[in-house]
């Protein structure tokens, strides 16, 4: 349901603020705030200092949130003391806490969770320390999100192979990465996940990326995907890196012949799609870093011209508990291959999951890949 | 996400998993399980006939279980995966480290050698 048009001109957007680090003595009393959780962003974290606080699309609402389905002034949080009431203030679209409409004034539980539009905000009642710790936390994980998207490699727009993806890393960092290179007739390209969430697994999938990045397996051909992944098998071998591993697909295409050699480590199969119905190119493989001496092994496949592969991570295929009985392998292929922009495929896979999950922040990274030859 | 240990047999540990292992749900055991089953002695059969999902972490903590095993010589086996599980499993050649037996009595004879 939509909201009814404003006639005001001011321009729709979120507010941004820096991350709000509590300040004053470690005392042991309690700090509220409203934590907004959304793809690819930061972590914002709204102190309820005063006593009142408005929610709405235009100041002067002291948290401004975009989209047409949240109403100027859209709802009012009220701060007694140590508990905080949460009353709509008349909104079109209604106010939902925990998943309820609230039709009058509701105290907020610790964790609740207040839906305006399609934002999600979770009220957080900590003590000053803890809240400290959290703030800390919080500008970790961005430093490395920032870090992260700072190591993915351009879009490529022309040449015999393009490039295009989406990436949208969770609030809380799912270790996916990726990367891409052309060296004269070869282009190898990879993704990986990293098991777990946090700065932790970010910091690995970093450090594969780097190697990659480098070319630092040592007495390793990098045309033959076999023993790149049983290089990196052995160099991050799980029991050295606190307990982590990752999945990999690694590719090499001889772009003359068009031949492509690959090999899988527990990852997702790569998606090729080229003018019959797309299929998957099995792969089977230890992840990596689980299993040593593990024998990988390199499959090769002749693509046609343009031919595109896709490659895609977990958060493209592991839904929510509640809807992922909808979502599979079909409905991947049909959103990554279906008519339109090529070079649109990873953003309409991301729009079909992100309109599954009700617009909630996801709960893994999300990464898709597609390569366009020709 | 819950466990119960069990002993079928003299010498064997059955660890029974229930519900889905996402990471939320392996956050809630890894830890107590992992404490236990360190005081144990004896080979293991895990019992996945409950756990309708496994994400990266619940492969983790399976794989920190085999290798437990195999640190004291130990051996380890897998009964009831769910056909979306051993899908997962198969792509990550994970029974070449966990061997699944079709039954209970199956994974306890496999791991009485």
């Amino acid at each position: 349901m939509m909201n009814e048009r404003d006639d005001g001109t001011e321009a729709e957007r979120t507010m941004i603020s820096r991350a709000a680090v509590p300040t004053g003595p470690v005392d042991g009393t309690l700090v509220h705030a409203l934590v907004q959780e959304a793809d690819g962003t930061p972590i914002q974290r709204h102190p309820l200092d005063g006593t009142t606080l408005v929610v709405g699309r235009v100041a002067p609402a002291a948290i401004v949130l975009d989209g047409s389905a949240v109403s100027r002034r859209h709802c009012m949080l009220d701060r007694a003391g140590d508990q905080v009431t949460i009353m709509d203030l008349g909104s079109t679209n209604g106010t939902f806490v925990d998943g309820l409409r609230i039709l009058q004034p509701v105290v907020l539980a610790d964790g609740a969770r207040i839906q305006v539009g399609p934002h999600t905000l979770r009220y957080e009642r900590r003590r000053r320390e803890e809240a400290h710790a959290a703030a800390s936390l919080a500008s970790d994980i961005a430093k490395a999100r920032a870090y992260v998207n700072a190591l993915l490699p351009p879009p490529i727009t022309d040449g015999p192979v393009r490039a295009a993806w989406t990436f949208q890393p969770c609030a809380s960092l799912g270790g996916d990465a990726f990367g891409y290179q052309r060296e004269g007739d070869w282009f190898s390209a990879y993704i990986l996940d990293v098991s777990g969430h946090g700065v932790g697994s970010a910091m690995h999938s970093v450090s594969v990326m780097n190697v990659m990045r480098q070319r630092a397996l040592p007495g390793t051909d990098p045309r033959e995907p076999a023993s790149v992944l049983a290089a990196l098998n052995d160099m991050f071998d799980m029991d050295k890196h606190h307990g982590m591993y990752f999945t990999m697909w690694y590719g090499v295409l001889h772009i003359p012949t068009r031949r492509l050699s690959y090999a899988a480590g527990g990852h997702h199969p790569a998606l090729l799609h080229a003018s019959g119905e797309p299929r998957a190119l099995p792969g089977r493989g230890a992840g990596i870093g689980t299993m040593p001496g593990f024998p990988y092994r390199t499959a090769t496949v002749d693509l046609p011209a343009e031919a595109r592969l896709h490659l895609f991570s977990d958060g493209a295929v592991e839904l929510a508990e509640d809807v992922q009985e909808t979502w599979g392998m079909p409905q991947v292929t049909a959103a990554l291959c279906g008519p339109g922009d090529w070079a649109q495929g990873p953003d309409r896979l991301y729009q079909r999951v992100r309109a599954l999950s009700g617009q909630r922040p996801l709960d893994d990274d999300f990464s898709a890949i597609t390569l366009q030859l020709g | 996400m819950k466990y119960e240990l069990q002993a079928p047999t003299p010498g064997t540990c059955r660890v029974v998993l229930v519900g889905r292992a996402d990471a939320a749900g392996v956050d809630l055991i890894e830890t107590g399980l992992s404490a236990e089953l360190r005081a144990k002695e004896g080979h293991v059969v895990i019992d996945l006939n409950q756990v309708p999902f496994m994400g990266s972490l619940g492969i983790r903590m399976l794989i920190s279980i085999a290798r437990l095993a195999a640190r004291r010589g130990a051996r380890i086996a897998m009964t009831g995966v769910q056909p979306q599980v051993l899908e997962v499993f198969e792509t990550m050649a994970l029974l070449d480290l966990i061997p699944h037996a079709p039954d209970a009595e199956a994974a306890l004879a496999l791991v009485a050698g």
